[in-house]
């Protein structure tokens, strides 16, 4: 919406400059003219006005390149995957459900849908001996899949679709082949859990007595029985919806006395399933023997109950109102229970293990419920199989998946693996018109899909905890590339707020070369006032010279903004690590390159006007005189306008308070304060006016970082940003009015007695011209400040990870959870060997870790937390020992619960309703203290059977494990698929890399994944360090802005003072010393800005610290001095770098020339 | 004391100090070299393939203690001629010998500092450093040859007492008149004592009274120094209260046309030997 304005502005500028040139052709030409005569003087200003529109470009084209590389990354990651339907957490649903979703008709845009099963597992190749812990298990149908590609071979790159794998046999992606050096025909071996899928059965009890027929002894040794007629008891029970299971089951206490024991289940539509168990003993015809012979009934009695059961199997279930029989004939009077499950699908892992736990004994253990048993699942039972290479599939089209490393196998084959035939977890579905096709379809698929699956919840009529009501349409696509846009956006701007520096530096770079070259042309400018031009033809002239300028450096900044993001670009793509997929392309939009052109116009032309504004106004007569403006102090003073300014600030800083402008509320009394200063010198002194004015100011500002409450209003971070500037410039204001401190320079620089002659010059000259020093002190000071104030908080938030890993110097993850690590280690024979897992090992922790996805998985006091946890959450569940000894402090907790961290970790386990949080969860960076609640708040966790409330006990100081830590067995309560995560602690001394492979390699088998924190916290490090370099590399293009400046500055001064050189010359002044005057004056100005910058810089940032950041666990303030050194040192060089050529010419400027030369 | 109050305060009038007359001869001595002697000093400028030959073969000599006018039309070569004596231009060809030392046979820095040692400058536009005070804009020539900054400060006052500005020694030159910028100038010329005080047109800027006022300054201190001052002038009155003039024209040196004053004092001249 800003483009076209921009761009509308730039087009509007630019006609009316052609009509006004058309206009008043003379006056434009003699503008033009000027702009062209000299060519050197052209290229100084032109270099120096590109600055602007190069750091809007850099932003602009920077952003966009990492959007492309974000996107090109969502778009490989998924190939044609545009919308996914599953239940959140990947559990099973009935193939059949899926296809219900997808039955005809679908909309025309749906090309495919696949249903698809993702299961994970770690995968070793034996013979190379690589494993790799975390591997994606793919289950695809052929024919289903079609629509989304091929594979392509990696060798020949034929493609294929998967008709031709047997079922072991799979396609290994490349990522993965690489890391395994696997090859087609190699066999692997796949390290993997069974899904495991509750069944809660739904009970419906008949209870009745037996009435026992009379029994005679029989010649054979046995008992005669003679029925009375049969008995029949039967119920009705309810099937709901047709994916149940329906299995009855009749038990009873005497095994030997039942004739006839038919249990008969009728469907609603009449059709009848019947188990007889009779046979074993068939009703005899009234008075025959029966054999084999029967004990007598007392020797009969036991205490088990004896089941038989009837388990309708495959048959079709029809939902309706059923009727379980029992026809029972019996030998003796005895009760029996009949029972029937309705076995619904159930993805509660909670209730299930509720309802096991409230079963008896006997039925525990029967077979009845074999699909029940949570101690299974929640032990893990790690099962294997071999598999054999097919092929190994390029990284390209669907065998990308996520950038994972996969295995593809066939859907039946991986159904029977993970033993849940019939079900998949994913239906994808791909929208026509290829990878970009979906965008345009997606969310009108969605909207259908949801559609669909209301009309399927319907007629069903499912239960909450039924796969239809969790099931979820996903446009995953669309989705994930609008978060990266909103990434993208949020670099750019961060990118722009660093480069606004660069550009307020490059506007004060223009103003300066302006009012140099108005300066050089005063007298030229006095003669043409003199000889009628008027003051609007001078402001003509100016404009089109400068628009000729601006035109030029705009284009020429365009190029150097590409430029430069072609470095930023390189050095992002060096900051990824080299086995991601992921590179960021130089991507320069047209739309980004005419909007820096525009934008980069737009500054350079106002400040241009600016600056022909002030060179008309000079005085024709001191102009051509080439005198000195006067001083004006005392009742010339023209006061009033100052103070009717300074009145009109106040009253916008009310406004600004009013609206929550920051920049407002502060920069206007410090605008305003300034005014005061003109004001003040109607009293008092020139410079002593300007002393008080710039001090009030400087101290305001600092105040307000303490005083306003740093919320960002409606113009965010900015403020800072103009604060910054407005330090600087009241720093300067200060600074070149403090004629004592230059005396004081002087003073020193006499001690020498070879710099003696060159003090006095060289520190007189910058206070002369003050407002060319100001600003470029002031561009300087403003630079530094800004690499000063990021380098601090770069300082600062570089968290010192030993402190995050609570003592542990290995982490392990695992598929499986495995409880005792030591048995399993003893019975693999590691133990006591070189390959002993626990070698270094002092002692370890074992805990279950859980990951949830989804919108509000957790909420803390009824909110969602905003950035982890919002859309996912993550759960560890530890015990006792853990609790004894980790050391992850608490940065708060209740004192009413412990004294000590360690003891509420410990209450947590005691006392049902506590949990600990990380402080992730809590995180506000806009609240004082960093947190936006506190102990004692309540922390809801939803799963899919509902919601349980905590109390949150107390809040960690690390992040690096961000989430919610509770109660191990409270956490299997609440989740099913839990993982096991291990923290080890190390011998002192000992090898923590090394540890970490014994460990990984020595439980491989249950999916070991193992890292040293100290490899990581070094990575980390590095990582950040890389960043910090990128951003200092953008921050250097306002380090580039200061120097050229100076440079330019200097060259400047170096051409107006020529006839001074020549004079000094002259009397005997040596080159070197002439040349040294003037790098004395550089490095004064340079010393000046760098305490200038240095100061306000850590200033600032330890102001922004105290209110802002200083209450954030594991935050400290420090200063990194060696960095600020190393970049005042680069400031240092480089400056005297660019002032060489100037400093050689006047030294070796000849003095006959030189004063030659008319002013 | 407010600044606007001293401006109008008329400085003391070095004219009443120093009585009109006319300037003694310089002790004529034939056995002593003279102090400045060119042999055929020629300098060509190239500018693209456009030559202007400035000197054209100059030889002129000048003994310590004169005062002399170089005179001639605009272009004619004076201010080459200057520079080249001064050592701030090289020239074509041909020598300058100051106290008997080829100046072009010195290197650049070696020429420097003989000319710190050896000369002072007085300009036409008098080129002091506008942000300097007066005695700053004095010192100069006393600190780049290591005066320490103290006695370099008495002697600058020294200098301006002599040139009749002791009070303006803390002004700037924005707060001085054009006749009292051109009399720190001199003074600047003076303070390290030099030999030799080159002036190109240092009245040139100056109305006629200021001309003689400075020209009174000068044939003062000439006469108290026993300096010696080589003046480009255009003004017929300043080369008359020289010793001798020397006139250029085209880029030469050209005979002296016999005037009363001048033969008078050239019979002198020749009677004293
Ligand atoms: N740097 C230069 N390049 C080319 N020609 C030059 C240069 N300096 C002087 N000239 C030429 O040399 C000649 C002598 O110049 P010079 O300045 O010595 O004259 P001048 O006698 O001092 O004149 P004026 O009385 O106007 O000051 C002139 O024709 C001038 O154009
Ligand atoms: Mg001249």
């Amino acid at each position: 919406m800003i483009v076209p304005v921009v761009l509308t502005l730039t087009i509007i500028i630019g006609v009316g400059l052609i009509l006004l040139g058309l206009g008043d052709p003379l006056t434009a030409r003699l503008g033009l003219r000027n702009a062209l005569r000299h060519r050197r003087q052209t290229l100084t200003v032109v270099i120096g006005l590109m600055v602007g529109t190069m750091v809007v470009g850099a932003s602009l084209v920077t952003g966009d390149s990492l959007e492309a590389g974000l996107r090109d990354t969502a778009l490989s990651s998924l190939d044609e995957l545009d919308v996914l339907v599953r239940i959140p957490g990947n559990l099973p649903v009935p193939s059949g459900l899926m296809a219900e979703v997808t039955a005809d008709p679908l909309p025309d845009a749906v090309e495919g849908t696949s249903r698809t099963f993702l299961g994970g597992a770690s995968v070793e190749h034996p013979v190379e001996d690589l494993y790799e812990p975390s591997t994606a298990v793919v289950g695809f149908d052929p024919i289903e899949d079609r629509p989304f590609g091929p594979f392509v071979d990696a060798t020949d790159r034929s493609e294929i679709y998967g008709d031709e794998l047997g079922p072991r046999e799979v396609y290994v992606n490349e990522r993965l082949a690489d890391k395994l050096s696997a090859e087609a025909g190699d066999t692997l071996t796949l390290t993997y859990r069974e899904v495991f899928v509750p069944l809660v059965p739904e009970l419906t009890f008949l209870n009745g007595t037996l009435a026992a027929a009379s029994a005679a002894p029989d010649p054979t040794g046995g008992y005669v029985y003679q029925h009375a007629p049969q008995d029949v008891y039967e119920t009705s029970f309810e099937v709901s919806r047709r994916t149940e299971q329906v299995v009855a089951a009749l038990f009873w206490p005497d095994p030997f006395n039942t004739t006839d024991l038919d249990l008969e289940l009728v469907a609603p539509d009449g059709r009848s399933f019947v188990e007889d168990e009779g046979s074993m003993a068939a009703a005899p015809a009234p008075g025959l023997p029966v054999t084999p012979p029967l004990p007598p009934p007392e020797e009969a009695k036991t205490d088990r109950m004896n089941p038989t059961f009837l388990d309708i199997g495959t048959e079709e279930v029809v939902a309706g109102e059923w009727t379980l029989r029992v026809h029972a004939k019996a030998a003796r009077d005895q009760p029996f229970t009949a029972v029937v499950g309705v076995m619904e699908p159930e993805y509660d892992l909670n209730k299930a293990v509720r309802f096991y736990e409230s079963l008896d004994e006997d039925l525990r253990d029967s077979p009845f419920f074999e699909d029940l048993d949570p101690s299974e699942a929640l032990s893990g039972g790690g099962k294997q199989v071999n598999v054999t290479v097919k092929r190994v599939v390029a990284m390209e089209g669907k065998a990308v998946f996520f950038y994972s490393d996969a295995v593809f196998m066939r859907l039946d084959a991986a159904q029977s693996l993970y033993g849940i035939e019939g079900k998949v977890n994913w239906l994808k579905i791909t929208a026509e018109g290829g990878r970009l096709g979906g965008l345009d379809h997606a969310r009108s698929i969605e909207s259908f899909l949801n559609g669909r699956l209301d009309e399927i919840r319907m007629s069903s009529g499912a239960a909450p905890s039924d796969p239809e009501s969790n099931l979820a349409v996903d446009a995953i696509k669309v989705e994930w590339l609008e978060g990266t846009q909103e990434a993208a956006s949020v670099f750019t701007q961060f990118l722009t707020l660093i480069g606004s520096f660069a550009i307020v530096a490059g506007v004060m770079l223009i103003i300066n070369i302006f009012s140099m070259l108005a300066e050089e042309r005063k007298h030229e400018l006095g003669i043409s006032r003199a000889v009628g031009l008027t003051r609007g033809k001078l402001v003509t002239m100016f404009t089109f010279e400068g628009s000729l300028y601006t035109f030029f450096s705009a284009a020429l900044g365009v190029l150097a903004g590409m430029g430069l993001s072609l470095l930023l670009v390189f050095g992002i793509n060096r900051l990824v690590p080299p086995d991601s997929y992921f590179r960021v392309p130089f991507t320069a939009t047209t739309e980004a390159l005419a909007l820096a052109f525009a934008i980069g116009s737009l500054l350079t032309f106002a400040t241009v006007l600016f600056a022909s504004w002030r060179a008309s106004r000079l005085n024709v007569v001191r102009a051509i005189r080439g005198l000195p403006e006067p001083a004006v102090s005392g009742r010339e003073v023209r006061w009033k306008m100052p103070a009717a300014l300074a009145g009109a600030l106040l009253v916008l800083a009310l406004v600004g308070i009013l609206v929550e402008s920051q920049i407002l509320a502060v920069v206007a009394p410090a605008l305003a304060l300034f005014a005061m200063g003109p004001v003040l010198m109607r009293w008092l002194p020139r410079k002593a006016a300007w002393l008080m004015a710039s001090g009030a100011v400087i101290a305001f500002t600092l105040l307000s970082f303490v005083l306003f409450d740093l919320a960002p209003g409606i113009d965010g971070d900015l403020s800072i940003a103009v604060r910054g500037v407005v330090l600087v410039i009241a720093a300067t204001v200060l600074v070149v009015h403090l004629d004592a401190a230059s005396r004081g320079v002087a003073r020193l620089l006499s001690l020498s007695r070879h710099l003696a002659p060159v003090a006095r010059v060289a520190t007189m000259y910058p206070l002369h011209r003050r407002v060319r020093t100001g600003l470029t002190l002031s561009m300087y000071a403003l630079v530094i400040l800004v690499i000063v104030m990021f380098s601090v908080f770069f300082g600062i938030f570089t968290p010192d990870l030993t402190r995050q890993t609570g003592g542990y110097e290995v982490m392990a993850e695992s598929e499986i959870i495995e409880a005792d690590l030591v048995a399993l280690a003893d019975t693999a024979g590691l133990t006591g060997t070189e390959a002993d897992p626990f070698r270094d090992v002092a002692r370890f922790d074992t805990l279950i870790e859980h990951f949830e996805f989804g919108e509000e998985r957790i909420l803390v006091d009824g909110e969602a937390p905003e950035g982890f946890g919002g859309r996912s959450a993550h759960f560890y569940g530890y015990e006792r020992p853990f609790a004894e000894n980790n050391g992850f402090g608490l940065d708060e907790w209740d004192r009413s619960l412990g004294s000590t961290p360690n003891e509420v970790f410990e209450r947590v386990l005691e006392e049902p309703g506590l949990v600990i949080v990380s402080y992730s969860i809590v995180a506000d960076p806009e609240a004082k203290d960093g947190k936006r609640w506190h102990s004692g708040a309540t922390l809801t966790i939803n799963t899919t059977a509902g919601q349980s409330d905590y109390r949150i006990a107390g809040i960690m100081e690390q992040t690096l494990f961000g989430g919610v830590w509770m109660d191990k067995a409270e956490m299997e309560r609440l989740f099913a698929d839990n993982e096991g995560f291990y923290l080890f602690d190390l011998e002192p001394g000992a090898d923590s890399e090394a540890a970490a492979k014994r460990i990984e390699r020595a439980f491989r088998f249950i999916g070991m994944d193992a890292h040293s924190a100290e490899v990581e916290a070094r990575e980390f490090d590095q990582q950040s360090e890389r960043v910090f370099q990128l951003f200092q590399a953008y921050l250097a293009i306002g380090l580039v802005v200061g120097v050229a400046s100076i440079g330019i500055v200097t060259s400047r001064a170096v051409l107006e003072r020529r006839r001074e050189i020549g004079m000094l010359k002259a009397i005997g002044w040596t080159r070197r010393l002439v040349a040294t005057v003037f790098l004395v004056e550089v490095l004064v100005m340079l010393f000046a800005a760098m305490v200038i910058g240095v100061s306000l810089g850590i200033l600032v940032a330890y102001l922004i610290y105290v209110a802002q950041v200083a209450a954030i666990p594991g935050v400290s303030w420090g200063v990194p001095w060696w960095d600020i050194l190393e970049m005042l040192g680069v400031a240092l060089v480089a400056t005297i770098a660019a002032t060489i050529v100037p400093l050689a010419r006047a030294g070796r400027m000849s003095p006959a020339e030189a004063l030659r030369t008319l002013e | 004391m407010h600044a606007a109050s001293i401006t109008h305060i008329k400085p003391p009038s070095v004219r009443a100090a120093v009585p009109r007359r006319p300037a003694p001869e310089p002790e004529p001595s034939g056995a002593e070299p003279p102090l400045v002697a060119t042999d055929r000093l020629r300098k060509t400028y190239r500018s693209g393939d456009l030559e202007t030959e400035a000197l054209r073969g100059v030889d002129l000599a000048i003994r310590q203690g004169e005062r002399v006018a170089i005179m001639g039309p605009s272009g004619c070569g004076k201010t080459t001629l200057l520079n080249c004596l001064s050592g701030l231009e090289d020239p074509t060809s041909g020598t300058v010998r100051i106290q008997g030392t080829d100046l072009y046979a010195l290197g650049d820095r070696e020429r420097t500092r003989f000319r710190a040692r050896m000369m002072g400058f007085v300009f036409q536009s008098f080129n002091l450093l506008p942000v300097l005070t007066a005695a700053e804009n004095v010192e100069l020539p006393l600190l780049v040859t290591g005066v320490r900054s103290r006695s370099a400060r008495e002697q600058a006052l020294e200098a301006l007492r002599l040139v009749g500005l002791s009070e303006r020694a803390e002004h700037t030159p924005a707060e001085l008149s054009g006749g009292e910028q051109q009399r720190v100038a001199i003074a600047r010329s003076l303070v390290h004592d030099p030999p030799i005080v080159w002036a190109d047109e240092p009245t040139g800027n100056l109305d006629s009274e200021n001309s003689q006022d400075i020209m009174a300054l000068i044939e003062r201190l000439n006469a108290e120094t026993q300096k010696t001052f080589v003046i480009v002038t255009h003004d017929p009155d300043i080369a008359g209260r020289c010793h001798r003039t020397i006139r250029m024209a085209s880029g030469q040196v050209v005979p002296e046309p016999v005037t009363p004053r001048a033969k008078g004092r050239a019979r002198a001249a020749e009677a004293k030997r």
